[in-house]
């Protein structure tokens, strides 16, 4: 599904002595089955951006173009309610909305609302709970007593059940042991190769944005700064440090090594790509001595 | 949706009536609704009405708000203005139907009481708009010390208190959080019938219980942490000073009482 924003701006509590202004004039198009990374300091508007995704709120001015339905100041909430189901969006930590008895349950809840019928509710709810890989002998647990980790799976796993064609994650390993964080994320790199998803990642890990995503918005107080490749948003040091944004670490150590000598090409982002220019660059026996 | 509340909401400010102490401001406004009572004729309420205007407009925050205020309460004020109105047992009949009788004093009765209401809601939004929450927690405290004679915990009463109302914009917001996730899973809370609605409701309280207990837990060991023992012998980071300009808010207050006293004689 693609999503293009026209204009859209949005202000909290309008004509109140605590209006604020979210986000002005945005100009965007989200292409299917992309995986884009959308990062900004804190405060920049990228939470505002994801409630607009959702339809769970709607644009002050301009509008939002899923496929079929256009979403403006106007749109009525059964539009609304037909957009969210195609979108799928999990919240930074995620596991706070779990309430049901048991895990099954709690992942059904998300296709019952959805008008699908117990039977098929059911087994769309255990073929996410295998995506996430939670093993069968938690799934008549009840949820709270379960692991952080395994929280956050079913939580996940709920918002997967109900078939989302475009997912939203919001920071979604925030709070994670390193080695959670890396099978978290090789999870959403999957379904999104498998499963066609069109993916929206918000993260602070300029890491995560340099592996995994082809595409980058940058925010900087409400506005959209920059829309590009990885490789053009990441390769400009002093631009990041401006808009108060980390550099990949990649980016930084392969800097280094030019330093000392080392002939890298300047498109390196990740850790595969400096791994192979470091190859060649030693079969090539430079001039690193 | 909780955008709309005025009642309970702190507008940031700098004017005569946010610089007041909040234990003047937690007295005089207390005082003003039995002050109010002492009024039983138009220049008593003239009086009290020039008085209310003079504190809302001290407060240099836009009438908008206060009107926005006055809102929630509307009902209540339309329905007792209706009884007065309709139901008057004495005084000259204008008009009568059935049990429904308009007489002269009936009017005048609507017209006292729905000035009350107005004078009351005011004065307490003022109280709100100006003081923050924790000030009016720390005035609290110190207007309940009596009663630690009587082996009342006011202590922990007001520690309760200054938690309580610290938390209230992170629930706030952990309401709205959990709200969207489940909105976002389909739960519909605008449409549908009653039962509906409150079924939807299932959804969001039980995380924020359970957030809420585990937030406690963790506060809890906190404060144990950092040497928390209990209510007694703790020092005070937070202290209030009398200023002159509480004791003349509450001289003015004190001028207006004794009009008002005045007035019943004169009139």
């Amino acid at each position: 599904m693609a999503i293009e924003f026209k204009n859209v701006s949005y202000v909290y509590q309008p004509g109140t002595p605590f209006a604020n202004n979210a986000l002005t004039d945005l100009n965007f198009k989200i292409q299917p089955n992309s995986y884009t990374a959308l990062i900004g300091h804190t405060g920049s508007g990228k939470s505002t951006i994801l409630q607009l995704l959702d339809g769970l709120i709607k644009p002050t001015t301009g509008q939002i173009i899923f496929d079929d339905h256009v979403v403006d100041n106007k749109t009525s909430q059964k539009i609304l309610a037909k957009v969210r189901q195609h979108v799928g969006i999990v919240f930074q930590f995620p596991e706070s909305q779990l309430f049901e008895q048991t895990v099954l349950k709690d992942v059904m809840f998300g296709p019952l609302n959805f008008g699908k019928n117990p039977q098929e509710a059911q087994e769309l709810a255990q073929k996410a709970l295998r995506l996430v890989n939670l093993p069968e002998e938690h799934w008549q647990k009840s949820p709270f007593d379960l692991s952080g980790g395994q929280m956050r799976r079913v939580a996940i796993a709920g918002v997967l059940a109900i078939e989302p064609q475009v997912l939203i994650l919001d920071e979604p390993t925030a709070g994670l042991d390193p080695v959670g964080r890396k099978e978290m994320m090789a999870m959403f790199a999957e379904l999104h190769a498998t499963k066609n998803l069109t993916i929206i990642l918000v993260t602070h890990q300029m890491e995560d944005a340099a592996e995994y995503a082809d595409d980058v918005l940058v925010m900087a107080n409400g506005q959209l700064v920059k829309h590009a490749t990885p490789m053009e948003v990441f390769a400009d040091i002093t631009w990041l440090q401006a808009q108060q944004l980390d550099v990949p670490h990649t980016v930084l150590f392969k800097n280094k090594l030019s330093a000392q000598g080392f002939d890298l090409s300047a498109n390196i982002i990740n850790v595969e790509q400096l791994a192979l220019a470091l190859q060649r660059s030693l079969k090539k026996g430079g001039n690193h001595e | 949706m909780m955008s709309n509340m005025i009642i309970g909401r702190y507008v940031p400010g700098n004017s005569i009536i946010h610089r007041l102490d909040p234990r003047a401001k937690l007295i005089l406004s207390v005082s003003f609704i039995i002050l109010i009572f002492l009024a039983n004729n138009w220049l008593g309420y003239l009086i009290l009405g020039l008085f209310t205007l003079l504190a809302v407009a001290s407060t240099k925050i836009s009438l908008a708000i206060y009107l926005k205020g006055l809102k929630p309460v509307l009902w209540l004020i339309v329905f007792t203005i209706v009884l007065q109105l309709f139901f008057s047992p004495s005084g000259h009949v204008y008009w009568a139907f059935g049990p429904f009788t308009v007489t002269n004093t009936g009017i005048i009765n609507a017209v006292y009481v729905f000035l009350r209401f107005l004078f009351i809601i005011l004065m307490s939004t003022v109280l709100t708009l100006t003081t923050q929450p924790l000030a009016l927690a720390d005035a609290l405290e110190y207007l309940m010390k009596p009663l630690l004679k009587i082996k009342f915990p006011v202590y922990e009463l007001s520690l309760m208190l200054a938690i309580a109302l610290r938390f209230v914009p992170t629930l706030m917001d952990e309401t709205v959080k959990v709200m969207n996730a489940q909105r976002a899973r389909g739960v519909d809370f605008a449409n549908g019938s009653i039962v509906k609605r409150s079924k939807a409701i299932v959804p969001i309280l039980i995380p924020l219980f359970v957030g809420a207990i585990q937030r406690a837990i963790d506060l809890g060991d906190a404060m144990e942490a950092r040497g928390y023992q209990g209510g007694e012998n703790r020092t005070k980071f937070r202290v209030l000073a009398w200023q002159r300009r509480d004791s003349l808010a509450v001289l003015v207050f004190m001028c207006v009482l004794v009009i008002l006293v005045g007035t019943r004689f004169l009139m």
